[in-house]
């Protein structure tokens, strides 16, 4: 049989209807007027805060929110816009290092094979070049990942097509010189 | 028992995720009481619960993508108001998050110390608010989401993110001291 000692924490699991051996406890509230008055007392206050009344927002509040919400998007297309133009920008300087890079080591090698003395210098600056290029893709790749390219929604595929597009019509337009073509 | 969410919020949800934006005034709508309630007894000050449930409604809808349909609309809002609140008590009035303090509940004035206060009490819904007012704020919070809100000890642990006994000794703490504080304003029965 159950005893009033250790029944202040049993009284209380029997106002919220959770944890164990409700039943027993329930039956000696029922034998036990001082266990019936702590529990009637805490009930009491238990259905005191439930009978708390709702309380209404001041007026405007959900146009408030709603305009945040709006604002929020605007930013949020604002800054998709910005990151796709940062994008198409590295892609497209990406694009030109990368093929004058090529196209210079092309003519380097040629030349080494031609004149491996007199191309020398030529090779000294392949190299160096790599470095930057190295150094610059791996900027483009940082800022790719920092501006997540693996959201769908944030750069789209078809503007970074269309940056590299641009960038190789302007390789065709304007033929850079380089160290190579030189020491040749 | 953990229930799902609502069918309706669920709806209302994934409109919103497709880019259905004007969707979210429905979500807004509907709960926007029960936020802003929540958030004023747990801050007691209209400015500040007025900003938490704008703050609330705005990290929300920007975390739409990370609702979990397994947890009802409603707790998911809560967990998000209850870290909005926790950020600003902690900022302005640390010492009310505090409970060192648990068995002796912040001192606000008491209609029952003033009989003419006492007169002048519009009703005793207000007098239950006031009293509720003096607790600490964890376990005032822990009351009102058990019993206002009707939130099991699971729940409200994933709310609180604290452990369920944690929460079960918030609550019966709290509601000891209301019930103390209840029977010196002579609302025993209340």
């Amino acid at each position: 049989m159950m005893t009033c000692a250790g029944m202040r924490e049993r009284l209380q699991e029997l106002v919220d209807g959770e944890g164990q051996a409700l039943a027993e406890t329930r039956a000696h509230v029922e034998r036990c007027p001082a266990c019936r008055r702590d529990y009637e007392a805490l009930s009491a206050a238990a259905s005191a805060v439930a009978g708390l009344d709702a309380i209404e927002p001041p007026s405007g509040f959900e146009e408030a929110v709603l305009r945040r919400v709006r604002l929020r998007l605007g930013l949020g297309r604002a800054a998709r816009l910005v990151a796709c133009a940062l994008l198409s920008t590295w892609a497209a300087a990406g694009f030109l290092l990368t093929s004058r890079f090529l196209k210079g080591h092309a003519w380097g090698f040629a030349g080494f094979l031609m004149d491996p003395q007199a191309s020398l210098p030529g090779l000294k600056l392949g190299v160096l070049q790599a470095f930057v290029l190295v150094r610059d893709l791996w900027d483009i790749l940082s800022t790719l990942l920092q501006l997540r390219l693996g959201s769908p929604e944030l750069v789209p595929l078809h503007w970074l097509v269309a940056a590299c597009l641009a960038a190789a019509s302007l390789r065709l337009i304007r033929s850079p010189d380089n160290g190579y073509r030189r020491s040749l | 028992m953990r229930m799902p969410a609502d069918p309706q919020d669920l709806s209302a949800v994934q409109r919103c995720l497709r880019g259905e934006t004007a969707v979210f005034s429905e979500l807004l709508g509907r709960y926007k009481l029960r936020v802003f309630s929540y958030l004023l007894r747990v801050v007691r000050n209209p400015s500040d619960a007025e900003d938490l449930a704008q703050e609330t409604f705005l990290k929300a809808y920007s975390k739409l993508g990370s609702y979990d349909p397994a947890h009802p609309f409603l707790t998911w809002l809560f967990r998000i108001a209850h870290n909005c609140a926790v950020d600003l008590l902690r900022r302005r009035r640390p010492e009310e998050f505090s409970l060192e303090d648990e068995e002796e509940p912040l001192e606000t004035a008491d209609p029952a110390a003033d009989p003419e206060r006492r007169a002048e009490s519009a009703s005793t819904r207000e007098s239950v608010d006031h009293a509720l007012a003096g607790l600490p704020a964890p376990y005032r919070e822990a009351l009102i989401l058990r019993h206002r809100e009707g939130l099991d000890y699971r729940s409200m642990a994933g709310v609180l993110g604290v452990p369920e006994g944690t929460v079960k000794i918030r609550i019966f703490r709290g509601r000891d001291l209301l019930r103390k504080r209840l029977s010196e304003m002579g609302l025993a029965g209340a």
